[in-house]
């Protein structure tokens, strides 16, 4: 990956293109990185965010201004390729206040194009701001993206000051959502990545993350931005690389996420594809460290978790369609995926009044757990068994959603909680089953 | 009278005995050709399924997605068995053009390097062939996935579209590596892609163009997201 960066000197905001390289280049004489004087780096992600990107500075500064007004910082402006000026309007806005680095990425640097959360580009931000704070070295990393309108200054205290004062390395936001949002989190993410590494951090949903300057270290020195990996989404790797490493993580609560987002949203089986296949990828890279766990524990959270209210009735008719569907015409691919009993059991699920469709939750951990062994041992071609997997999981939500109807939200919880005790108490099968694999 | 019988009888057995003689060493190395052949085709072939077989080639070949179309094409033997009977075949036919070459006749004359001049042409033949296979199996995965996912009913009829076309597209760049009926070849590959393109074409923009237009505007105006309800991350 290039990387160009443009530097100021001393704390002003001038800008002036450097160096480009897989890595960060050597600053000119005269221009130096702050290195080992910030306590405080924020990333602020961009692209094409000019019309949103003033509030959502002004609260940074704030909050700075507010909850760290003894604190040194510093903004790294890691910008996608913004066509709008969205990196000339941050220095402007942040001169004399701040000071600032832009790092953008270099043209046709994007390894992923169909991304399966936030903006193109938004993985080689993220990869150039970690390269920046191993350079920096601050105390606490802040990455906040600049389509977040619903940032406010409160959420830098809520981010920064469990890593600057409580000593965590990965802070993961927990936003105000109602409880159906973020499904394939709740129904695969989080209780595979629970079972797998033994703690109950939910899957991240992007927006904002805080981490340690030794995690973002550790991060940039690890093989998850090169080969197969970068196939996958970022924040799988992100998370996976603190919880398989030992790293202290947590949550905070932050409030509503109000994105300004102009693009379409992905695809469900690309989402599906990059979100799972960077979990199934860390389970080979991870394997030591996942195997020989057995329970899990919970993780910090800071703050109160809020429920927004709820959307009222779902459809589930159009999810139930497509489990048919591809019951019907993929067969031939899960057979060669799924095991004998797994695939019996599938077919035989009623699937005659699509208000009475249940996928049972140990079926749904047989289901992942047979998909992520046929990841390992290469059944089919990866990205088509991936992709395979979206009509199971529209079966699935659509039972989970029919279940909890009626219910309120600790309803839809306590289906998770029993959920992820069935991913818990199934792992022996996954483990005998890997290993046997790989003899 | 009876010198001349007796000179012209004498002469014509020692011809035939002569021409016997001669030809006796040429009909016994095809026979010597033909049993090293079968030998050596079979060592080959019993070698080959044992040396596939430890690198796990049948298993291998079923991840490509090569045991499908083999099993749909009625060859129900695991790919290692047909890959060294293949072999068996070759080595086997070899030796065989060898035995019929020793036999000098006329009609054979040349027979072998006509036959290796020809072989570049069915090599390069056979790849093509099993990158088409590939590729038309490849790609009709991941349309039927990709349709199966975006609840296309008519899923199974596209992948088979692209697995058919892909496949046809294969076969008639095959026969024009192996030279057999090129401009035939060429010809008719032209007339039915063309076919089959205009008859699309005219599907589209005067039979179903009124679905096609519900089809664009329910994936450009993101109707499915109001559906669906549902943010899934």
């Amino acid at each position: 990956m290039t990387t160009v960066l443009s530097m100021p000197q001393g704390g002003n905001s001038d800008t002036e293109m450097l160096a480009s390289g897989p890595e960060l280049g050597p600053p000119d004489a005269g221009m130096e990185w702050p290195t080992g004087t910030v306590d405080i780096m924020v990333g602020l992600l961009t692209l094409n965010n000019a019309g949103s990107i003033e509030a959502v500075l002004k609260s940074i500064l704030e909050g700075l201004r507010q909850f760290f007004p003894d604190a040194s910082a510093l903004l790294v402006n890691c910008d996608a390729g913004s066509q709008d000026e969205t990196a000339a309007l941050i220095t402007r806005l942040a001169a004399g206040i701040i000071p600032v680095r832009t790092v953008s990425n270099a043209a046709g640097s994007y390894t992923n194009l169909s991304r399966e959360a936030g903006f193109p580009g938004r993985e080689e931000t993220i990869h150039n701001f970690c390269l920046t704070a191993r350079r920096v070295r601050p105390k606490v990393c802040l990455i906040v993206e600049g389509q977040l309108r619903s940032f406010s200054p409160g959420w830098i205290d809520h981010l920064a000051k469990p890593v600057y004062e409580q000593g965590e390395d990965f802070v993961v936001p927990l936003y105000r959502r109602h409880r159906y949002e973020g499904t394939l989190a709740t129904n695969l993410l989080y209780p595979l990545t629970r079972a797998l590494y033994g703690k109950r951090l939910r899957y991240p949903s992007g927006g904002a993350y805080a981490l340690s300057g030794k995690f973002a270290d550790e991060v940039i020195t690890r093989s998850t931005w090169s080969g197969a990996a970068t196939k996958y989404s970022v924040d799988s790797r992100l998370t996976t690389a603190a919880l398989a490493g030992g790293y202290r993580v947590c949550h905070t609560c932050l409030g509503t996420k109000d994105l300004e987002s102009k693009l379409a949203p992905a695809d469900l089986s690309v989402v599906l594809a990059q979100t799972v296949g960077g979990i199934f990828h860390s389970m080979e890279a991870y394997e030591p460290s996942w195997e020989n766990i057995t329970r899990s524990h919970e993780v910090p959270v800071y703050g109160t978790p809020e429920s927004a209210p709820d959307p009222g009735p779902l459809h589930t008719s159009r999810m139930v369609s497509g489990f048919k569907q591809g019951l019907r015409d993929l067969l031939p691919l899960w057979e060669l995926i799924l095991s004998r009993e797994t695939l019996g059991q599938i077919i035989a699920l009623d699937i005659q009044d699509p208000e009475e469709f249940r996928f049972p939750p140990l079926l749904w951990v047989q289901t992942v757990y047979d998909f992520s062994l046929a990841y390992h041992n290469q059944t089919l071609h990866r990205e088509h068994m991936l992709k395979a997997l979206t009509p199971l999981y529209l079966g699935r939500t659509a039972s989970f959603v029919l279940e909890t109807q009626h219910g309120d939200s600790a309803e839809v919880d306590r289906t998770v909680e029993h959920l992820c005790r069935e991913f818990e108490s199934s792992k022996s099968y996954l483990v005998e089953q890997w290993r046997w694999r790989d003899e | 009278m009876s010198d001349l019988w007796r000179e012209t009888m004498v002469a014509g057995f020692r011809d035939t005995v002569m021409q016997i003689v001669l030809v006796l060493p040429r009909l016994l190395a095809l026979l010597t050709f033909l049993t090293l052949g079968l030998l050596a085709a079979w060592a080959v072939k019993v070698l080959t399924q044992r040396v596939l077989r430890t690198f796990g080639f049948d298993s291998f070949c079923d991840r490509l997605g090569i045991v499908q179309p083999l099993s749909q094409a009625g060859v129900r033997r695991p790919v290692s068995q047909v890959v060294s009977g293949v072999l068996f075949w070759i080595v086997f036919l070899l030796f065989a053009f060898m035995g019929v070459d020793a036999l000098n006749l006329q009609a054979t004359a040349n027979l072998i390097s006509q036959i290796v001049a020809f072989l570049p042409n069915v090599l390069a033949a056979s790849l093509v062939l099993l990158v088409g296979v590939l590729c038309a199996n490849f790609f009709a995965e991941a349309s039927l996935i990709a349709a199966v996912n975006a609840q296309v009913e008519e899923a199974r009829i596209v992948a088979g579209l692209v697995r058919w076309g892909l496949l046809l597209f294969t076969f008639a760049m095959v026969l024009t590596q192996l030279g057999i009926a090129k401009e035939i070849v060429i010809a008719a590959f032209s007339i039915t892609f063309g076919g089959v393109v205009l008859a699309l074409a005219l599907a589209v923009g005067l039979g179903a163009r009124h679905l096609m237009r519900e089809m664009l505007e329910r994936r450009f105006s993101h109707h499915e997201d109001k559906v669906d309800q549902l943010s899934h991350l």
